[in-house]
């Protein structure tokens, strides 16, 4: 079926080459009229509508693999194109991104009845005093792209809050993320904490932000350091890996 | 009732969106080197945080218009402790 969803035809536009903008089209070839409305609705970041649509799609049959692969990826593999031709920006990515979120938050379920269980548990947040959050919510984005569970602490996190959000949830890893070198040591306080409490043992703990180097993440204690958002989530994937062997 | 998961496919999927996210990643990078990354398309701040390059002369509950320019760097104008509680 060709492109029959009008704002979605006006986003091919967009597709500036000609082998994307073929292979685009032949990811919605076979796909549902609902599922070019799931993808245009994700790609313009509207979460009410990603949820209520997704939703609706499982209701009528689709299975959660057709939702996904025709609905909300292939709708984000047009947003990583617009993004890549600076047509948007981080921004605009991040609001598909929780477009996305809401979409799988009616997916997650159906992979919990598969016995599909979620590649590991993360704790994310920045450091007290840092208000930068940026990194923090790109990494987030592709963690739970990469089928992770994320918890949001979101900014300014004191070490009691990242403490507690561990214990609460029992993840396997905590993400921190600071941009300043004025709260980058706070990084190393919360790995302080963790000992204090005598739980440094229960958690990996991964660190990140601009300022922050291999070395710094190294003599502070951290298990592991993510120079990018792609880096945090391969980190992630090794940290748990360790956690679980 | 829905349809259970298949795995495989599923397995499939996360991995077409890591190659995605990874084009994002490495476009973050690119874009960062010469544009604010709280800048949003319509040139509004998206920052929870104070910077020296908003216009705060909007109506209430917009987002605060972006000045800097994008020859410079953007890193200098962020306001380190503003707005922390």
């Amino acid at each position: 079926m060709p492109i029959v969803n009008e704002g979605l035809e006006k986003e091919m536009v967009h597709i500036a080459k000609p082998f994307e903008a073929q292979h685009i089209r032949d990811l919605f070839e076979e796909a549902d009229p609902l599922m070019q409305e799931i993808a245009y609705a994700l790609i313009r970041g509207d979460n009410n509508e990603v949820d209520s649509l997704t939703s609706d799609a499982l209701e009528k049959g689709f299975t959660a693999n057709t939702v996904m692969d025709d609905g909300l990826i292939a709708g984000m593999a047009i947003v990583g194109i617009k993004f890549r031709d600076n047509i948007i920006f981080v921004p605009e990515v991040l609001i598909s991104a929780r477009a996305m979120k809401a979409g799988m938050a009616h997916i997650e379920p159906i992979l919990s009845e598969s016995d599909i269980p979620p590649v590991g548990e993360v704790i994310m947040g920045t450091v007290k005093g840092d208000l930068h959050d940026i990194g923090k919510n790109l990494c987030i984005m592709m963690l739970r792209g990469a089928g992770f569970v994320v918890h949001d602490l979101g900014v300014d996190t004191k070490p009691e809050e990242f403490i507690d959000a561990v214990m609460d949830h029992g993840a396997g890893v905590l993400g921190m993320s600071a941009l300043l070198t004025t709260t980058m040591p706070n990084m190393g306080r919360v790995i302080q904490a963790f000992e204090d409490e005598g739980i440094r043992e229960d958690v990996k703990i991964l660190v990140g932000g601009a300022p922050v180097t291999q070395e710094f993440a190294e003599d502070m204690g951290a298990d592991g350091y993510g120079k990018d958002a792609i880096e945090c989530v391969d980190m992630a994937k090794e940290l748990v890996a360790a956690k679980n062997s | 009732m829905h349809h259970k998961v298949d795995k495989e496919k599923y397995e499939g999927s996360l991995a077409r969106l890591y190659n995605i996210f990874k084009g994002i990643s490495d476009s973050v990078n690119e874009v960062s080197s010469w544009r604010c990354p709280y800048k949003n398309v319509e040139d509004r701040c998206t920052a929870g945080f104070g910077c020296r390059n908003q216009n705060r002369n909007v109506s209430e509950g917009a987002l605060y218009i972006c000045v800097g320019s994008d020859n410079l760097d953007y890193r200098d104008a962020w306001e380190s402790s503003d707005d922390i509680s």
